[in-house]
């Protein structure tokens, strides 16, 4: 268990688990939450050696809760972790540039910097993203965020970073010509000369140099230094940076600005001074030279020292700009700061420090070093004063040197250390041997790899089907709505028709006596109810003459008001009796007269009325009010209208995306991509833009995966007929709502789509003429010849019919999606990934035969990285090889020797040769085995296939410039990128 | 000398226990075990190698400031040799406090390795 403590300590992180711990603590200004970096402080600190008391200052300036921090803990804040990360970014990036530029000049320089470097080298071996690390179509070296984190999740990426960002800081003065010290009250104090250019940083130079981040140009270098050749050596520095570069640490962020004026306000004075031993220590030196030329962007080239501090503008050199000056200028500055944020939040004084710790070396300095009490600071001047030789008089220059090379190899020695940690830690994880077998077991035949990709393929085929499924009750929904559409205006013109016939069929029945058959039904009408309501008038109805009804009803009540006539009939005497029997025969007479009379009246007064009847039901039914019968709020046409506006919908959300050209979602995506690739976009959308789309995890929702088919069919619809897309103004004019007081054009004669599907032209036109003068309908533009009404209708029934089409269409789609996830589901075999498994186990059990072969092929390099194809051997000589071999007789036959280096295929029985060597074949072409090579080899090949990669190898091999120590770390690099490849596997 | 995986055991700086242990363990142990302890020793190795080159280089360069040596094709070559040379020749004196720290923790993690894989 002691080794286990051990092994925390010797992480030499935070809180005894290695790591930096982080802990919120709210500042003193309470207007935020700070997290920062928490370790334990005797990690940085000699707290005991140094001679020097630390006084621990942190805390309530900076408004760190101090009461939670332990006396041996010390916190970084964000804001500093920030600056320090952007400035380790930078300073990758600015030597990757080089690597990755395709000026020879520049790759020569990089070259040069990681032999003369090994600082740098390592630091770009540490923290970027080498070619093996990236996707196979990356090739560029980047800087690894990843990695900067993880190393600033250490106590020791903290203590390099400090150093480095001092070491580059001094550099850019030097080769500016300049020299920086601070006039702290206290005994640093005191340096006043005509050279000394005053800063001035100060409370009001603060809120400057805060505002000229966001006007870089106010704020000129020259303007502060005022001297002519402090002008020269300002205007030296090059424009900017290229993409991703930069010279440090770029912008303040204003948390940084905050406490930079607070060191202001505590009156800290920066000088800069002018230096010829600072110039020369960089000017002197090619490598110096080259190195700020080319990571700076500071040419020296352009100055001469006149010596006495003071550098000259070479005669005939043009500065380029100024701009980047205040740039260079902001750098140093933020260096400076930064490094006292780190001293400061360790707790060490402002008055112990210097400048930067190259102040004891300059003339009138005190001759003691700067104490910080860092443990790696005094390894420095140990190296310094022990193996340098320390201080010399009268050697401002190699003293400058001197301490810079101190710096430099204990930097070195520090990164080591911090490498083997990581490999320590890294020993202590599981090794991915272990890992890879169980990866085999899972991707075996009843594995967990081979269920759970079951599972997701029958999750892939359900989600297919179900969205086919609701597509298609959408589209025979369609279907049954265009056929009812259709039926519907048929069946109206049938009972219109049949109502016509009906009339004319009453019409012809009637006559006007004397006058022949009616000209209009009106006609016919009106005549019917004057024979029903006037004297004197007749009709004909179906060959009988109905005269005047009013005449006959005026005779039945004559008849009614007829009395009994008294006397007797001839003028007789008659007797009672005889009386009784006449009056009984008069009234029965007379009383069927009036039943007579009623019959006949009633008879013909209800013909009358049922022909009016007839001929005015025939009437409405063939007058039947359009308006009344168009706007049907019946539940499928309704439904109908609600899918066609679905699509329309979908499509003109996803289409409305406001995203970059190449993420773009519009009508080719929509059209051209497959529904899982439209997913993929949308996330790739929402991830930029969170009101976007949806997240990956979503995609399984249902109700997206409908939007995005909706919107596929659409995209169809509209390639399939341009009405689709574009129905054209006659149907916008008919279509568009109805607003009163409109600007004419504006609005419409609020048609539906189905009013234009349903009914006759001609009818249509006849409710338009209906609405003509009312006031609701001010704003429609009157179309509208006949022929504009039909071409809105054919848009109408074009746009049903392409949607309809495209339905069927993404039918075909999902089906045939269906059909891919049943045949992945029967064909989920998983020799791919099986043959990427077994080829990483076979290399990584080979590792040791692979280092302790490897004087085979530095012995024998003719053999090893042979570019002659395998087909320029002899016929017999090629029997050698299997069937599968013998198939890439094109390939160099070093290929052939390497696979066989790596994998002893040659000699496999168990898989036999042929079919391992085309399971690593698949795993490793020529192609990735050069790539492979190339970079871990440093080869520099441009382009780097095989046939081009092994003479460069074989030379290199030849001259010696690749040992077998070269060779066993590339070998070692492949087998673990095969390892990561294989790793990535349980993802 | 052609350098082997197994020499490694022989050429860190081991003391003779853990030696004699690692070299009675080394060909029964399993394959993930022995991977893990064939990385720890070529990375140990590496490490140790690099910074011995660099220092050899850096003495090298000083040589060759002061005439002693020349800056032509063959510096590094002859520069890389004499590093191997001492690699084989490595002890615990040549280690500085730093170097030798990381040789004892790379030793710790062999031993648990062999004691792990024994109690296995």
């Amino acid at each position: 268990m002691a080794t286990a403590s051990a092994e925390a300590m010797a992480h030499g992180g935070g809180h005894g688990n290695g790591h930096a711990s982080s802990s919120g603590h709210e500042n003193s200004s309470g207007s935020a939450h700070a997290t920062g970096r928490t370790f334990r402080r005797d990690l940085f600190l000699n707290l005991g050696g140094t001679g020097r008391e630390i006084v621990t200052e942190k805390g309530p300036k900076r408004g760190r809760a101090k009461e939670s921090m332990g006396p041996n803990e010390v916190q970084f804040s964000d804001e500093l972790k920030k600056e320090y990360t952007t400035f380790l970014q930078r300073h990758i990036t600015n030597l990757t540039n080089l690597h990755n530029s395709v000026d020879p000049a520049e790759k020569a320089a990089y070259e040069q910097i990681m032999q003369t470097r090994r600082l740098d080298k390592k630091l770009v071996h540490l923290l970027a993203d080498h070619e093996h690390d990236l996707p196979e179509n990356v090739s560029d070296m980047q800087s690894s965020e990843q990695k900067i984190a993880q190393f600033l999740d250490r106590p020791e990426g903290w203590i390099i970073t400090t150093k480095l960002m001092e070491e580059q800081t001094a550099m850019k003065l030097y080769a500016l010509g300049l020299r920086a010290a601070n006039i702290a009250p206290g005994e640093r104090a005191g340096l006043a000369d005509r050279y000394t250019v005053k800063l001035g940083i100060d409370q009001g130079r603060l809120n400057q140099f805060y505002d000229e981040q966001v006007d870089p140009n106010k704020w000129k270098i020259s303007g502060l230094l005022g001297t002519g050749a402090a002008t020269a050596i300002g205007a030296a520095v090059w424009g900017a940076a290229g993409a991703g570069g930069g010279f440090g640490l770029p912008v303040v962020s204003y948390g940084f600005y905050r406490a930079m004026r607070s060191m202001g306000k505590e009156g800290m004075k920066l000088d800069l001074r002018q230096c010829s031993a600072a110039f020369q220590a960089i000017d002197s030196n090619p490598a110096e030279k080259a190195y700020v030329e080319h990571v700076m962007k500071i040419n020296t080239w352009d100055f001469g020292d006149n010596g006495n501090n003071s550098i000259r503008l070479l005669r005939g050199r043009v500065p380029e700009t100024t701009r980047s000056v205040h740039e260079l200028q902001n750098e140093v500055l933020q260096g400076l700061y930064a490094r006292q944020q780190f001293y400061e939040a360790l707790g060490i004084p402002r008055k112990q420090l210097d400048a930067l710790p190259e102040q004891l070396l300059y003339d009138r300095m005190p001759r003691t070093h700067e104490q910080t009490g860092l443990r790696i600071d005094e390894q420095i001047q140990r190296e310094f004063n022990a193996n340098g030789g320390g201080y010399l008089p009268n050697d401002e220059q190699g003293n400058i040197k001197r301490f810079m090379e101190a710096r430099r190899k204990v930097l070195g020695r520090h990164i080591d250390r911090y490498v083997q940690k990581e490999l320590s830690r890294k020993h202590h994880e599981k090794n991915p041997l272990e890992h890879i077998k169980k990866l085999r077991e899972g991707y075996a035949e009843s594995g967990a790899f081979r269920e759970k990709r079951l599972k997701q393929l029958n999750e892939q085929k359900d989600a297919y089907a179900s969205a086919r499924g609701t597509l298609d009750a959408e589209r025979q929904a369609l279907i049954a709505y265009k056929n009812r559409t259709e039926n519907a205006s048929s069946q109206h013109e049938i009972s219109r028709g049949n109502a016509k016939e009906a009339a004319d069929q009453i019409m012809r029945t009637l006559r006007n006596p004397g006058h022949g058959v009616f000209g209009t039904e009106a006609d016919a009408l009106d005549a019917l109810n004057a024979v029903i309501d006037n004297a004197g008038v007749s009709i004909v109805i179906d060959g009988k003459t109905v005269t005047s009804l009013a005449d006959r009803r005026k005779a039945l009540a004559d008849v009614e008001d007829e009395r009994f006539d008294e006397t007797p009939t001839g003028g007789g005497v008659e007797s009672p009796r005889q009386k009784e029997d006449r009056r009984a025969t008069w009234a029965a007479t007379r009383q069927r007269r009036i039943d007579a009379l009623n019959k006949q009246l009633d008879a013909e007064t209800k013909l009358v009325q049922d022909t009016i009847q007839k001929l005015k039901n025939a009437q409405r039914a063939e007058n039947v009010a359009l308006a009344e019968e168009v706007s049907s709020t019946n539940a499928d046409v309704v439904k109908a209208g609600e899918q066609i506006q679905k699509m329309e919908k979908s499509y003109a959300e996803i289409t409305s995306w406001d995203a970059p050209p190449a993420t773009q979602i519009d009508q080719a995506a929509l059209e051209g991509k497959s529904i899982d690739e439209l997913m993929n976009s949308i996330n790739e959308l929402h991830t930029q833009d969170n009101a976007l789309g949806w997240p990956k995890a979503e995609n399984s929702n249902p109700e997206h995966r409908m939007t995005v088919v909706r919107a596929m069919t659409e995209a169809r619809a509209r390639t399939l007929h341009p009405y689709a897309e574009d129905p054209g103004d006659n149907f916008r004019y008919l279509t568009l709502e109805p607003r009163p007081g409109a600007p004419l054009g504006s609005a419409g004669w609020g048609l539906s789509e189905h009013q234009l599907l349903t009914e006759s032209a001609e009818n249509i036109q006849k409710l338009i003429e209906s609405r003509k003068d009312n006031p609701a309908y001010a704003g429609a533009l009157v179309p509208v010849d006949i022929n504009q009404i039909r071409e809105a209708q054919t848009a109408a029934e074009y746009r049903l019919k392409a949607k309809i089409s495209a339905m069927e269409q993404m039918d075909t789609e999902l089906q045939r999606q269906v059909q891919i996830a049943e045949t992945a589901i029967s064909a989920v075999s998983f020799d791919k990934e099986k043959g990427l498994l077994q080829v990483a186990e076979n290399m990584i059990t080979h590792k040791e035969n692979i280092a302790d072969k490897v004087y085979e092929i530095v012995n024998h390099p003719g053999e090893f990285t042979n570019d002659n194809p395998l087909n320029a051997l002899s016929p017999d000589d090629q029997e050698e090889y299997t069937e599968e071999e013998r198939k890439h007789a094109g390939y160099t036959q070093g290929y052939f020797e390497l696979l066989n280096y790596f994998f002893d295929y040659k000699e496999s029985a168990d898989p036999p040769r042929g079919e391992y060597f085309k399971m690593i074949h698949e795993v490793m072409p020529p192609h990735v085995l050069a790539r492979r090579l190339n970079s871990s080899l440093g080869l520099g090949v441009p382009t780097p296939s095989l046939r081009a990669v092994l003479p460069e190898l074989r030379r290199r091999l030849q001259s010696q410039a690749i040992d077998e120590h070269e060779l066993r770390e590339s070998f070692k690099h492949i087998s673990e990128w095969l390892g990561r490849r294989a790793l990535a596997l349980a993802t | 000398m052609q350098l082997k995986t197994k020499d490694l055991i022989h050429i860190l700086p081991f003391s003779e226990e853990v030696r004699t242990q690692l070299l009675e363990e080394y060909e029964s142990l399993d394959p993930v075990r022995k991977d893990t302890i064939i990385d720890i020793l070529w990375d140990t190795y590496n490490a140790l190698y690099a910074l011995k080159l660099e220092e050899n280089i850096h003495l090298a360069l000083v040589k060759a400031e002061n005439g002693e040596e020349k800056l032509d094709s063959e510096f590094y070559k002859k520069v890389k040799e004499k590093t191997k040379q001492e690699m084989m020749e490595l002890n615990v004196e040549d280690l500085d406090e730093g170097k030798l720290e990381e040789a004892r923790k790379a030793m710790e993690v062999i031993v648990r390795e062999i004691q792990a894989s024994k109690r296995n």
